[in-house]
């Protein structure tokens, strides 16, 4: 029952992320000759259709997790290249935002982590973060007390307090600013505590002020 | 030198989905590729990789109807159509990795996610390129087998620190593993592991324990190697292992169906499942196991008439086994539909006596011995025609049916030369002994003899767990031993004069009881098991009655 369950949500969502990707797809290749005005919808095209995508590997992620369906492997990755990666997957939704993103960080060093999920939690972070920040991203990445610390900081307006506060009780916290998601923060949250080291544990956090004085997102894994 | 020119590089596009063929197709023009070839199934794949020799295949995950992408890459790589520098790329729309099949002896060089946008690519393809570029030297030693030469060449970049140092260090414990050095192995997985519990490391170290034989210690390794990565297939498969050899099939086998929805596609599992739950006398399991197997490796590189023949031989003994009369003859009439089906659509002599061989055991189970008979002079003549090219499972298949057709004599001449041909054979000279009740070879008789002694002597210590451990060990190599079965039994018996009655425990008595059903009323042991048998009936009847009054 269970497994049945579990392959029809995941074949269904498989179809659904093909039908988003179509889409996203096919915005990156009108934009080019497009008139100036037009872009600017396209843009918003683009945004919702990749929180789209984010959402639905985060219902996946959640509904996983819940079911001990979600494995969690870790091993050693460039750490630097798996940002760039998701960088580099939004560039375009980058660009139609005017929002320049730097990574900084040593491009050679190494962690331990699972890629896929990580990568995930980047990507959504990234792609919430366009829509809030005014012109700029900052992606530091470096090692600390043991710890990776991948902080995400832009210059926007930053977190509300109570999501701030209320990071890890995502029924608390209905509106990721202005209504958007939630499952985002959550899904990061059990990630990030699921990637131990002996007496270590993972973990997120958010806060206001940093390097852009806007909001900072961090990410930190033992 | 690795540029980002690709014009003189040849590309494979596999998508079921035309739009997804196109849009890569686009992306990769716009970097120059000139030329790509698209296909929208494995079949065309394959077809097309017969012909020409691709630099970079991109290959959906999910193909639609038959193989998806990793079974193709297997089936490639093992059909050595993939050359070491070919850069094979995954694409899938979903995110987790989950759903693939289970242990993979091959692994793709990346995987990427859909959407794939255009910067995305560009730079995964560079990447790709430099790694294979980087390790064209090792894979090369390895595709001609040069391991000494490839663990160097691996030595060298660790001690460069390169970006592939991670790689080399998984590889160089594989190469080990592969010519059998299990100390230095086992210090270069104990290394890592002193660092980080890497599912990698932990799952080698296993390994070299499992192969020093280090049995117990190799289980807890396996342990906590699928603790690290719950989905790892081989993980659990070497705890499943590891407890046969340590006398619990019946908690291996627990394992095994636990874990179905790890990899319901896995052809390994499904195989050890067959054979465990044979040696747990659980028959029905065994059959349902083996129906999979047939089925899931239709697609791939594991298809072969030989799993037809395993799956007739285990709905033939499910039926032998079997105490509904309805449900044999349902086995039976399986199990000769499946083998005449393998005899028609096979030209190749030894498959064809084999099924023979097989579908008389299939009458026998039924009583129909006219029809036995028949099917064993059909398999006879054939042998005779076919002057001395029997191969080994010919003959295992030819005692196997002499001892159900009551020639024990032939039966047992044969085994004998055989035991004798491979008696340096450990691997040949155990498959004789799992077809007899009693062991032919010298190493199956020390093994039940030593099982024996130590569990007798718990026994009369009045440790009956421990004593039904050590006659299990021996059941591994000879399942169908009649003596240890009883002994089994008995003991379990006595347990349950302490526990009282469990109905686990119960189930357990008539699995055992009923692999050795079969017993001729001239074996010493006859008596023996009448009475056990009786015994045990005794127990069942007063456990209804009980359970009715309860």
């Amino acid at each position: 029952m269970d497994n049945d369950f579990d392959f029809h949500l995941a074949s269904c969502i498989h179809d659904m992320k093909n039908a988003i990707s179509l889409i996203l797809n096919s915005i990156e290749e009108v934009t080019n000759d497009t008139p100036e005005n037009t872009k600017r919808h396209l843009a918003n095209l683009n945004y919702e259709a990749s929180r789209l995508n984010n959402d639905l590997i985060h219902l996946l992620g959640v509904y996983r997790l819940g079911s001990n369906h979600l494995h969690v492997v870790i091993d050693e990755h460039h750490i630097w290249d798996i940002v760039n990666e998701q960088q580099l997957k939004n560039q375009a939704l980058l660009d139609k935002h005017n929002v320049t993103l730097t990574i900084n960080g040593d491009e050679d060093a190494t962690w331990y982590f699972d890629p896929d999920l990580i990568s995930s939690i980047i990507n959504n972070i990234i792609v919430n973060t366009v829509r809030y920040t005014k012109s700029q991203i900052a992606i530091n990445i470096k090692e600390q007390n043991d710890f990776l610390i991948i902080e995400i900081c832009d210059d926007g307006l930053g977190y509300p307090e109570n999501m701030i506060s209320n990071i890890d009780k995502p029924e608390n916290n209905l509106d990721f600013r202005n209504g958007s998601t939630k499952l985002g923060l959550h899904f990061a949250s059990q990630i990030a505590k699921r990637h131990k080291n002996n007496d270590k544990t993972g973990f997120i956090s958010l806060r206001n002020g940093g390097e852009l004085n806007g909001g900072v997102f961090t990410l930190a894994l033992p | 030198m690795v540029t980002d020119d690709y014009r003189d590089k040849r590309f494979l596009i596999i998508d079921d989905f035309e739009s997804f063929q196109q849009i890569l197709k686009r992306l990769l023009h716009d970097l120059n590729v000139k030329s790509i070839d698209t296909v929208p199934s494995a079949a065309k794949a394959l077809k097309q990789c017969e012909e020409h020799q691709y630099d970079v295949i991109f290959c959906d995950f999910d193909l639609g109807q038959g193989q998806n992408g990793l079974q193709l890459m297997e089936e490639l790589r093992h059909k050595q159509l993939l050359a070491s520098g070919t850069s094979f790329i995954i694409v899938t729309a979903d995110s987790s990795r989950d759903s693939v099949v289970g242990s993979l002896e091959y692994k793709p060089d990346a995987y990427m996610n859909k959407p794939v946008s255009s910067a995305e690519l560009k730079s995964r393809l560079i990447k790709c390129l430099k790694q294979k570029n980087e390790l064209v030297d090792i894979n090369q030693a390895i595709d001609s087998k040069n391991y000494t030469q490839a663990i160097k060449l691996c030595d060298e970049k660790i001690a460069n620190n390169s970006r592939q140092k991670s790689w080399c260090l998984k590889t160089k414990g594989q190469l080990l593993l592969q010519l059998k050095k299990w100390d230095e192995a086992e210090q270069l997985f104990l290394n890592v592991l002193n660092n980080r519990p890497l599912f990698w490391a932990q799952l080698g170290y296993a390994d070299t324990l499992a192969a020093k034989e280090n049995y117990s210690d190799a289980l807890i390794a396996y342990q906590l190697a699928y603790q690290e990565n719950s989905a790892s297939l081989e993980a659990y498969e070497g705890a499943a292992r590891m407890l046969i050899n340590l006398g619990n099939p019946q908690e291996a086998q627990k394992i095994l169906e636990k874990i179905s929805h790890i990899s319901s596609r896995s052809v390994s599992r499904q195989k050890l499942l067959a054979d465990v739950s044979k040696i747990n006398g659980d028959f029905d399991t065994a059959a349902k196991a083996s129906r999979k197997v047939v089925r899931l490796a239709e697609n791939s590189i594991h298809k072969s008439a030989e799993n037809e023949l395993d799956l007739a031989d285990s709905l033939t003994e499910a039926a032998l086994h079997s105490s509904d009369d309805r449900k044999s003859k349902d086995y039976a009439k399986e199990a000769i539909s499946t083998i005449q089906k393998t005899h028609r659509e096979n030209s190749d002599q030894n498959i064809k006596i084999q099924s023979k061989l097989i579908e008389s055991r299939a009458y026998y189970s039924i009583n129909d011995k006219k029809s036995a008979e028949k099917s064993l002079e059909s398999a006879q003549n054939r042998l005779k025609k076919s002057g001395n090219t029997s191969n080994l499972r010919t003959q295992l298949e030819l005692a196997k049916s002499y001892l159900l057709s009551g020639q024990k004599e032939e039966a047992n001449a044969l085994l004998n030369t055989l035991a004798k041909q491979y008696k340096d054979n450990p691997e040949i000279s155990a498959k004789l002994d799992k077809i007899v009740d009693e062991p032919i070879t010298e190493s199956g008789k020390n093994d039940v003899i030593a099982a024996n002694k130590e569990g007798i002597k718990m026994f009369e210590a009045a440790k009956y767990l421990e004593a039904v451990k050590c006659f299990l060990k021996a059941t591994k190599s000879s399942p169908k031993h009649i003596g240890l079965r009883l002994n089994i039994i008995q003991s379990l018996i006595f347990q349950m004069k302490i526990t009282g009655l469990k109905s686990e425990i119960l189930q357990q008595c008539s699995q055992h009881l009923s692999i050795v059903k079969g017993i001729p009323n001239d074996h010493p042991q006859y008596k023996r098991f009448t009475s056990i048998k009786n015994t045990l009936d005794t127990i069942n009847k007063n456990a209804e009655t009980g359970d009715k009054n309860g």
